[in-house]
């Protein structure tokens, strides 16, 4: 016999005038950890708001450990002791991770607070989990791995029978996630359960007996990892079995050259990037990324090294461009039209594009081709993430960069999308910009990589894609890249 | 087949072709609802028998249990039967219903 910990059915659940579950069943078992792997993304997050805080349903029950804790005939008031741990960090930085742990725990009572005390009990705890977490250590001195599993710790202190993980994965690297992935069994064994909502359903089948596949709304399949590989995934292998199939380009003199840089957390760092390559920069440290990323927008100076775009040292101009992590968010301006976004950096291309309209509309009737007239009228905040995404793409293809960089460009991004997102990176490589891909997570990056440099306590590794089902460590579909 | 603390759960699954997502749609949303509407699947009245029983187990033990349908094109069809835990007719919530 199992004790089901949550169970939800039939619910049906409307946010903001929106449905956002319906029909929706899920049961998660005692010591299981369950995937959910949503196809769309829609309603992730109103998952996590019935499931914590019980909000008035449209329809169905709610069962938490077995009791019925939330149904549309009888709304429940009180919050579900269930955490939610997801990319943005829940913990005060200003605060120990003692304190984080014990003292911001609902139904601490203690009035005088012992530091030396909490340290002490606490230490062993995060030693043998083994992820070089110091019981006093300020919280905003962690590592995002490092404060993952303070919160997860941090849930097992507060008596939470159910974790909920959200996208875990795109942001700690495969080696941390490894470790995660040890740590959850570890917890699972002693009857705490998760709800593991990731993005991969390769990578959910190393950790999860059962994941739920998730689109629009419902569950609309539970799929154990015997039952092989998902439809959307082998169109995934086929196209990373295409790219890899490429021949190698000749040896081109590179757009992009990082000859030794040092500055931040960044280490003599070292390599090229030709026009049409794809170069991965994973970053295994805390900041490397952020420092490089900020070298490269000016806001950072360059201690050592040089960066060069063409053979010239590199000053920021239209030559380089950076996309943001989620630059349907930082990257769209609601102010302006949908053209005025679109044509924004092409000024040094077509200086007369803001006073002539025939300009304008041949750029219209360009795009409208590709991507419909619709969009053309709609203001740019109302545009669906994958117009948005769309949107900034093409004013990017547009620009003509000889070099894109691209911060976390599968972060947060649904299954669908993620396919969108890869065809989206496909075109910039084959307008024959330098792309440079700033990661920390390898999953769909190393698919499009030519070279992958790796960053770790200063050193960079450097491999080529005839590497890649060599590389020492845990990547993820390393099959892929082996040679037929 | 599993058994939890209340509940028997009946899983049957095929390795078939499956179902797109509008067709179960049309099918889970008659889930659930009961009454004549629901049973004779409006306009095209395909599919009673499933929605019969998912009928029948929700009349005699509740709203809690029931029929569920899970579909993916290539990936096969489960059926997952929820019924509760009971060892006697007497534990039935609406035995009125069997007589």
């Amino acid at each position: 016999m199992r004790n089901e910990v949550l169970r939800l059915s039939d619910v049906t659940y409307a946010e903001q005038g929106g449905v956002q579950l319906e029909n929706f069943n899920l049961n998660v078992f005692e010591g299981e950890i369950m995937g959910v792997l949503p196809l769309s993304g829609h309603g992730m997050t109103a998952l996590c708001t019935l499931l914590r805080g019980n909000p008035p349903l449209d329809a169905g029950y709610v069962y938490y450990r077995e009791e019925l804790v939330n149904s549309w005939r009888a709304p429940h008031s009180h919050d579900n002791r269930i955490a939610v741990i997801e990319g943005r960090s829940s913990l005060v930085g200003g605060l120990t991770v003692a304190d984080n742990i014990f003292v911001l725990r609902p139904g601490f009572k203690t009035w005088l607070i012992r530091p030396g005390l909490l340290f002490e009990q606490l230490q062993p705890v995060l030693d043998r989990l083994d992820a070089g977490i110091r019981a006093d250590a300020y919280a905003d001195s962690l590592s995002t791995f490092q404060r993952v599993v303070v919160e997860l710790v941090k849930a097992a202190v507060a008596g939470c029978k159910l974790v909920i993980l959200r996208e875990i994965s795109a942001a700690i690297s495969d080696t941390e996630m490894a470790r995660l992935r040890d740590i959850l069994r570890h917890y699972a064994q002693t009857g705490m359960s998760f709800l593991y909502i990731g993005l991969h359903y390769e990578e959910m089948t190393q950790l999860c007996a059962r994941v739920a596949v998730y689109a629009r709304g419902r569950v609309v399949k539970v799929l154990r990892p015997e039952d092989g590989n998902l439809p959307y995934d082998e169109q995934y292998v086929r196209r990373v079995r295409e790219q890899m199939g490429k021949p190698e380009a000749a040896v081109a003199s590179p757009a992009l050259s990082v000859r030794g840089v040092s500055g931040g957390a960044v280490r003599g760092l070292s390599f090229g990037a030709a026009a049409g390559e794809c170069v991965v920069l994973q970053d295994l440290q805390s900041g490397a990324l952020r420092d490089f990323l900020q070298m490269v927008t000016g806001a950072l100076g360059v201690e050592a090294g040089e960066i060069l775009v063409d053979g010239k040292p590199y000053a920021p101009s239209r030559d380089v461009a950076v996309i943001d992590e989620r630059p349907d968010i930082s990257m769209i301006f609601g102010e302006l039209s949908y053209l005025d976004n679109l044509c924004m950096t092409m000024d040094h291309r077509l200086p007369e594009i803001w006073k002539s309209a025939r300009a304008q509309a041949g750029i219209r009737q360009e795009w409208a081709r590709r991507v419909g007239e619709d969009v053309f009228d709609k203001n740019p905040a109302q545009l669906t993430r994958r117009q948005k995404y769309d949107l900034v793409y093409q004013r990017i293809l547009l620009q003509r960069p000889k070099v894109v960089f691209c911060v976390q460009p599968f972060r947060g991004a649904d299954v669908d999308m993620r396919m969108h997102i890869w065809s989206l990176l496909r075109d910039v490589m084959d307008s024959g910009a330098a792309l440079v891909i700033l990661a920390v997570n390898l999953a769909d990056t190393l698919s499009l990589a030519t070279r992958l440099v790796r960053m770790e306590h200063g050193a960079a590794t450097v491999y080529e894609r005839s590497e890649f089902d060599r590389l020492p460590f845990p990547a993820p579909w390393l099959d892929l890249y082996r040679k037929p | 087949m599993q058994r939890t603390g209340k509940r028997l759960l009946i899983s049957v699954s095929d390795d078939g072709v499956g179902m797109d997502e509008a067709t179960l749609r049309r099918l889970t949303d008659r889930l659930g609802r009961g009454g004549l509407d629901a049973q004779m699947g409006g306009a095209s009245r395909s599919g009673v028998a499933l929605v019969n029983v998912d009928n029948r187990i929700r009349l005699l033990f509740g709203e809690a249990y029931g029929l569920h349908v899970y579909s993916m094109p290539g990936m096969g069809t489960t059926v997952e039967i929820a019924l509760p835990i009971i060892t006697s007719d007497r534990d039935v919530p609406n035995r009125e219903v069997l007589q």
